[in-house]
């Protein structure tokens, strides 16, 4: 790049970029300003921005009078342990992909990629069938099991391009002076992938955490109910739906991605560039 | 101080024979340098040495041990790579450290240690640096430090040098020699750069095609090639290699080279053969002497280098270097006359490529054995 641009381009992409934030922070925004409304003012005509008078009363019931908490738990438990297992097999399996040499190695990473060539739709029948079969459906685990499932396949491939811009020089050299094949493993690759695993793990957590249609078939009892399906359940029926609640689910529903996200993003924009580098 | 033994150690990568039936007893003590062209197999025995690959068959002997058994870190060996391969995310101190880390030496211990080597590297300020904020010689002492930190019984070398400067490589060089001549221990050295191999070395193994060429001095290697490969791959300006005929007749062998003819004379051979024999002859620059002599040849190019200059004759169909001390006068395209130092020419089977004082027509001349 050589050189300053000129002033009204920048000015120009600063507006441009402001469009685009206020386009997707909008409905974030709403969301927020109607889970505040007392039910009377959801429907005035003209519409309020601001809430004339503010409710805390749809976030009172929801803690309180609901199984949201139980929902809530779940979705942790469920977002976490995926998250962790994906990590843990995507790591030890992208680097088993990178340097071990066996046969069909690079026909099985190609393999892996092949589940995503399937629609989940059709994935999801014969999924249901084999968690009744071995007893695990309407439990937390065989939703763990379908994300895992589903999100390993970018995991691996993520991690591997991670993990082939590490030397094997410095594998070789950890191993020469001592370390076993997992020690120079957990010495040496894991806190240099450490970018690449933080975005594989916020990838998975959010794609655990916003799940729906896995949570609709392979759960149906309260117990184990994540949260979208049980907000769903609970304040959208046929008659009616409780708009403040189920924005004021929803709002409660983004902080942990919301969290996650403050601290990782450094990470995932660094492996967005790194994926754009590489191909 | 340790004896490295291979014993035919084979290794084949899909079609491709790496090492073929590698046989080399390194001294204790020694320096030596695997010299060869890219993709010769020389980093290949040093990772097999390392064992960090495995050898198809054969056997690697440390000091009379078989360590075909064992883990890279239980083989007490210590590897400077071509990268250096320091760790990132450490510092300095750390990856000093990480040796003796892995074998379970107490911290204060390690400290005392790597502050101790560091002294003696000259690195003592960067310990707390991380190997990103380090020039490239001062990552090749870290890589070196951490090599000698557990005060291992053999050093391998990967290239360490190909990625400093000139200057700098010039320097290590003298620097590595001190260090051999200081710790005793044996070290292999990986290179494709002769001159690194010539002035570093004991004992230099030639390599070429996955086979070991030649293992000798420096001096071996330079005064009696054993085959072309080796004559033709070191020396700078390459020695020329002309093939000929030598005929003998009436117990003298008359040597006859792109339209010259050289009467060796007094050369006797071993077992007085008669008849025509196909060879190479070997030519150093060297040994061309300029100004008189019988033949007559054309300058096709000339090269100063300051100190000397070389020249490039063109005599017949024979093409061949000189090398001149000081600046030459002599124009492109001049006629000048030259003589070869006859005892030094070097013969090679036309065929096999292999020396010829080595196998059944043996040179018999005082001076060129």
């Amino acid at each position: 790049m050589s050189g300053a641009r000129p002033a009204w381009r920048a000015a120009a992409l600063t507006a441009l970029t402001w469009v685009l934030v206020l386009l997707t922070t909008f409905p974030l925004l709403w969301m927020l300003l109607t889970s505040l409304k007392p039910q009377t003012e959801l429907f005035a005509l003209p519409p309020t921005f601001l809430p004339e008078s503010i409710s805390f009363a749809p976030y009172l019931r929801l803690l309180f009078d609901t199984p949201f908490p139980r929902y809530f738990a779940n979705s942790i438990v469920l977002a976490t342990a995926t998250t962790l297992l994906v990590v843990a097999i995507g790591a030890i399996g992208a680097h088993s992909l990178l340097r071990f040499s066996y046969r069909g190695r690079e026909a099985l990473a190609t393999l892996v990629l092949a589940t995503y060539l399937l629609p989940s739709v059709v994935l999801i029948v014969p999924l249901y069938l084999m968690m009744v079969e071995i007893g695990l459906a309407n439990r937390l685990a065989s939703l763990i099991i379908a994300y895992t499932s589903f999100a390993l396949p970018y995991a691996l491939w993520l991690l591997r391009s991670f993990m082939a811009a590490i030397p094997e020089e410095m594998e070789a050299a950890a191993r020469v002076d001592g370390a076993s094949r997992i020690g120079a493993f957990v010495d040496i690759i894991l806190p240099q992938a450490l970018p690449g695993i933080g975005a594989t793990a916020l990838f998975t957590f959010i794609l655990a955490w916003n799940d729906y249609l896995y949570a609709l078939v392979l759960v149906n009892t309260d117990t184990a109910r994540p949260l979208t399906t049980g907000v769903v359940t609970m304040f959208v029926t046929t008659f009616n739906v409780e708009w403040s609640m189920l924005m004021a689910a929803s709002v409660l529903m983004s902080i942990p991605p919301i969290i996650l996200f403050t601290f990782f993003h450094h990470q995932l924009s660094r492996s967005i560039g790194a994926a754009g580098v590489r191909s | 101080m340790a004896e490295v033994v291979f014993d035919s150690v084979c290794k084949q990568y899909d079609d491709v024979v790496a090492v073929d039936a590698l046989d080399l007893t390194i001294a204790p003590g020694e320096m030596v340098t695997m010299l060869g062209p890219s993709g010769c197999g020389k980093s290949t025995v040093l990772r097999m040495l390392a064992g960090l690959v495995m050898p198809d068959s054969g056997r690697i002997l440390i000091d009379g041990n078989d360590v075909g058994g064992l883990t890279p870190g239980e083989r007490d060996i210590a590897m400077v790579f071509q990268t250096y391969a320091l760790y990132p995310h450490m510092t300095v101190a750390q990856n000093i450290a990480y040796p003796l880390r892995k074998r379970g030496v107490a911290r204060a211990e390690r400290m005392r240690r790597v502050r101790a080597l560091a002294e003696s590297l000259q690195i003592a300020p960067l310990l707390d640096r991380r190997p990103a904020q380090l020039s490239g010689g001062q990552q090749q002492r870290v890589a070196l430090g951490r090599a000698m930190v557990r005060d291992p019984s053999v050093f391998l070398f990967d290239e360490p040098l190909s990625n400093l400067d000139a200057k700098l490589r010039a320097h290590m060089r003298g620097e590595l020699i001190e260090l051999h001549r200081r710790l005793g221990r044996t070290m292999i050295y990986v290179t494709h750069d002769q001159l690194e191999a010539m002035t570093m070395a004991t004992r230099i193994a030639v390599m070429a095609d996955g086979a070991l060429q030649q293992y000798g001095t420096p001096a071996d290697i330079y005064d009696r090639p054993a085959n072309r490969f080796v004559a033709g791959f070191v020396g700078t300006p390459a020695m020329a290699l002309i093939d000929g005929a030598l005929l003998f007749q009436d117990n003298r062998a008359i040597l006859g080279i792109g339209g010259l003819t050289v009467d060796l004379g007094i050369r006797r051979f071993r077992d007085r053969p008669v008849g025509t024999w196909q060879v190479t002859v070997g030519i150093r620059p060297e040994d061309v002497t300029i100004g008189n002599g019988p033949f007559a040849a054309r300058i096709s190019a000339i090269e100063p280098i300051g100190h000397e200059t070389i020249l490039t004759l063109e005599a017949g169909t024979a093409r061949l270097c000189a090398r001149v001390a000081g600046s030459s006068l002599a124009a492109v395209g001049e006629t000048v006359r030259f003589a070869l130092r006859q005892h030094r020419l070097h013969f090679f089977d036309v065929v096999s490529g292999r020396r010829i004082d080595e196998i059944g027509l043996a040179v018999v001349d005082g001076k060129a054995m």
